[in-house]
């Protein structure tokens, strides 16, 4: 039963995904500018850590210069196109092309070093870039940081201020960054699951399980970590490009370790290996702290220890995740299917924790899906 | 190989045209809020209520994380500066409400907190940090946001919507060069430098050069150093060598403590010129007070360093402000220990509500009155706190006067004054260009 929902999606994915489709196109009408902007860069967001899952959660190979490659997008986007004053239909690409570039580069020292490795490779990577970019004026405007494009196409902009009015309705500066961020975001989640169940895809996972067997199977090692490697940055360098547009201003202290590790976060809160995960999991890491902070009512008589409790809540939430539900945000989801399905054929699965199906099966996959360097 | 397939995206896409026509059926929240016009004849903007005669201003500022030891006592200036406000009977009649919101010194949060507080206030009443301000100050330019602006970064001081008081750090340092020539007579000390790698560091060195070139002094030495570094004696080291008599040091607390401690256990005693930020109370005794333990490094620090400033020293009574200040703070703010970011923040309240006085003076709250209001407010006097301001439509900064104090243990707040406010030739001629 799992293998033929796995081949081909069901009835109810397309539906759910319809459904989540809509919601996503309805949102920005029913936020207020402070919700858009922080959905803004949660979909900005996404789009990185989809990246990362490609790379860390099919190809298991973990890197923590994620930073690295986000900064990469960002700067070759404020050089064609703050510099050089380019169209984003040129510089949005090229942002993700250079990243890749970069990223293939760096590919090949995932042939060498594995696991905790090539983890610290990557965060070298990090530290690199943050030192070039603070002597590099000319691109990153040195250590005081530089202003960036507005998305711009021909004539018309995505700067603040902008408006476009579709029969009445009107999109604001937040809304079309929102759309833009939107809609290559899900040409990217279709392009990842796609991938996944492709040649390539399954070569990656292949790699993932176990390296030797899947050299000794034929998957080609180089051009499986290289071309991992490769997506992941071009995502990176597309989500630091419109991240970076849309802040307007950055400094180079901004891709520090801290991002690198929150997208790391990120991928495995929403679940590893998947391709909802990064996006469910950006939810967490990048709405959840001015969510939070927003729920707290701000008095002019210093909320003070409240803001830092808001920051210790999210800790805490991210470790309790941790432990009740090591599968993410979509390991939850599956289980309050397996709830749900269990009780529709008149079951109590709370009772039957080692049942035959489908439970152990799905405990195992997910067993399977961390990689082997989090063991 | 279980691929899309073209009818489901078909069908998504047919989702997306049904959400569309959806959503057309919906409002769009769009508009900074209207204006409208009150009686008494007051045109309003967002964030002033005519009704209850209330206007709120919103502060960003890091009230948790590492930056908070800053932006809590300005905070908290601010507030005891509205709260004494109030009291008296507002502005005019017009009470003043102060929206605060968390920004972690992150520029992302600092643009989603704008994003939340920018329809229901009049003006920014503090916005901390450069990296910070530089990622709202296109939006604050749209919407014609007058943002007080808590850095002393030179960018700010040509932007109209900017709303800077004191002196920027590259003035201090020319103005110190100043000092050293006046006291020596001749241009022949030795001067070295060591500042921080960021945009702070080459503020303070931009005046440093410039002050070195108007006045013909020796630039011996120059050294960097990375924020976190933790072993300075290589800088130090360079100082030493290069025989500097005077060394500036842009820098932050811990850094700066670093730095002198590493020199008096090398024998190397030379003047050290602390740049504002490099100093802090709480570098001389464990709770910042004479009252307290005093650090390791407090009698280094004794012996021969000067802070460059421009605010005046915490009690005292020949300030014609102080009286005031102190009486406000022991009634509104009783636990307040002297701080200057405190300080910073009391006067920075004093320049909003100039601006405010004037802008209910023209009969105009919105955003463009409260703007027209900043442009043409003239020289307004804080009370001596800070040195006066003066903004004008030609903009350039707030001050270029720098006062220079002495460590020392008796001291109130362990600073004794050696120089009152003066301005040399090379602060006078700095220029102020913008810049991103």
């Amino acid at each position: 039963m799992p293998r033929n929902r796995r081949q081909r999606p069901s009835n109810a994915k397309v539906a759910a995904t319809a459904a989540v489709a809509v919601v996503a196109v309805l949102l920005p009408f029913a936020m207020n500018a402070f919700q858009l902007t922080t959905a803004v860069f949660v979909v900005i967001a996404a789009i990185g850590a989809l990246g990362l899952g490609v790379l860390t959660g099919y190809a298991g190979q973990i890197s923590l210069g994620h930073a690295f490659f986000l900064a990469i997008g960002a700067y070759t986007a404020a050089v064609l196109g703050g510099n050089d004053h380019l169209t984003a239909a040129i510089w949005l690409p090229a942002a993700g092309l250079v990243a890749a570039l970069c990223g293939a580069l760096v590919g090949p020292t995932a042939l060498r070093l594995r696991g905790l490795y090539l983890a610290i490779v990557t965060i070298g990577l990090v530290f690199i870039g943050q030192n070039v970019f603070s002597n590099v004026a000319a691109i990153s405007g040195g250590p005081g940081g530089r202003s960036f494009p507005a998305v711009a196409f021909g004539s018309f902009n995505l700067d603040v201020g902008q408006q476009l009015t579709i029969g009445g309705l009107v999109i604001d500066h937040n809304g079309l960054y929102y759309y833009l961020a939107l809609i290559i975001l899900a040409l990217a989640m279709l392009y990842v699951w796609n991938l996944s169940r492709s040649r390539p895809g399954r070569a990656m996972q292949a790699v993932r399980e176990r390296e030797i067997a899947a050299s000794v199977m034929g998957v080609n090692l180089a051009r499986t970590k290289v071309s991992a490697f490769a997506i992941s940055s071009f995502l990176a360098g597309i989500s630091g490009a419109l991240y970076a547009s849309f802040l307007s201003f950055v400094t180079p202290d901004q891709w520090s370790l801290l991002l690198s590790v929150q997208y790391v976060a990120a991928i495995i809160v929403g679940g590893i290996g998947t391709v909802w995960g990064p996006v469910l999991g950006s939810i967490v890491i990048f709405a959840l702290p001015p969510v939070l902070q927003s729920l707290v009512p701000q008095t002019a008589s210093g909320g003070v220890p409240i803001d830092d409790l808001t920051s210790i809540v999210y800790g805490v939430l991210i470790i309790a995740f941790f432990v009740f539900e090591p599968g993410g945000v979509v390991g939850l989801a599956r289980r309050l299917q397996r709830v749900r399905v269990g009780r529709s054929e008149g079951r109590e699965p709370m009772h039957k924790p080692d049942g035959e199906e489908p439970s152990p099966r799905q405990e195992q996959s997910m067993e399977e899906r961390v990689p082997t360097w989090a063991k | 190989m279980g691929k899309v397939k073209l009818r489901s995206v078909a069908a998504g896409c047919a989702a997306g045209v049904i959400a569309v026509s959806l959503a057309a059926c919906g409002t769009g929240a769009v508009g900074a809020g209207s204006g409208g016009t009150a009686t008494g004849g007051i045109k309003t903007g967002p964030g002033v209520d005519a009704k209850t005669k209330t206007i709120s201003l919103g502060v960003l500022s890091p009230l948790s994380g590492p930056v908070a030891v800053i932006g809590d006592p300005l905070t908290a200036g601010q507030q005891t500066y509205f709260k004494a406000v109030n009291a008296s009977g507002g502005i005019n009649g017009w009470k003043v409400n102060l929206v605060e919101r968390d920004s972690k010194y992150d520029p992302q949060t600092e643009v989603q907190d704008y994003n939340q507080i920018s329809g229901q206030v009049a003006m920014i009443a503090q916005s901390l940090g450069s990296p910070t301000t530089k990622a709202i100050q296109p939006l604050a330019d749209q919407q014609k946001m007058v943002v007080g602006a808590a850095a002393q970064d030179s960018a700010f001081v040509t932007d109209p919507v900017m709303a800077v008081i004191g002196t920027p750090y590259a003035i201090d340092d020319a103005n110190a060069l100043a000092y050293i020539l006046k006291q020596s007579g001749h241009p022949n000390a030795k001067i070295g430098i060591i500042y921080q790698d960021d945009a702070y560091g080459q503020d303070g060195l931009r005046g440093y050069l410039a002050g070195l070139k108007a006045y013909h002094f020796n630039n011996v030495a120059e050294a960097t150093y990375q924020v976190g570094d933790t072993d300075l004696t290589a800088q130090v080291q360079k100082m030493r060598a290069a025989g500097a008599q005077y060394v500036f040091v842009v820098a932050v607390p811990a850094t700066a403590a670093t730095i002198v401690g590493t020199g008096a256990s090398q024998g190397y005693n030379p003047t050290w010129v602390f740049q504002g930020p490099a100093w802090s109370e709480y570098l001389m005794t464990s709770n910042g007070m004479p009252t307290g333990k005093p650090t390791p490094v407090a009698k280094a620090l004794a012996s021969n360093v000067w802070v460059l400033g421009y605010e005046a020293q915490w009690g005292n009574m020949r300030v014609p402000g102080m009286q005031q200040f102190l009486a406000n703070t022991k009634k509104y703010a009783p636990k307040q220990i002297p701080d200057y970011y405190y300080m910073y923040g009391y006067a920075e309240a004093q320049m909003e509500t100039a601006l405010l006085r004037k802008a209910i003076e023209s009969g105009d709250l919105s955003r463009q009155g409260i703007l027209n209001a900043k442009l043409h407010l003239g020289e307004v006097n804080l009370g001596g706190l800070v040195p006066p301001l003066n903004y004008t439509p030609s903009l350039g900064p707030a001050s270029r006067m720098t006062e220079i104090g002495k460590v020392a243990v008796g001291a109130p707040t362990f600073i004794k004054p050696v120089s009152p406010f003066l301005e040399g030739t090379a602060a006078k001629e700095l220029q102020f260009t913008t810049s991103g």
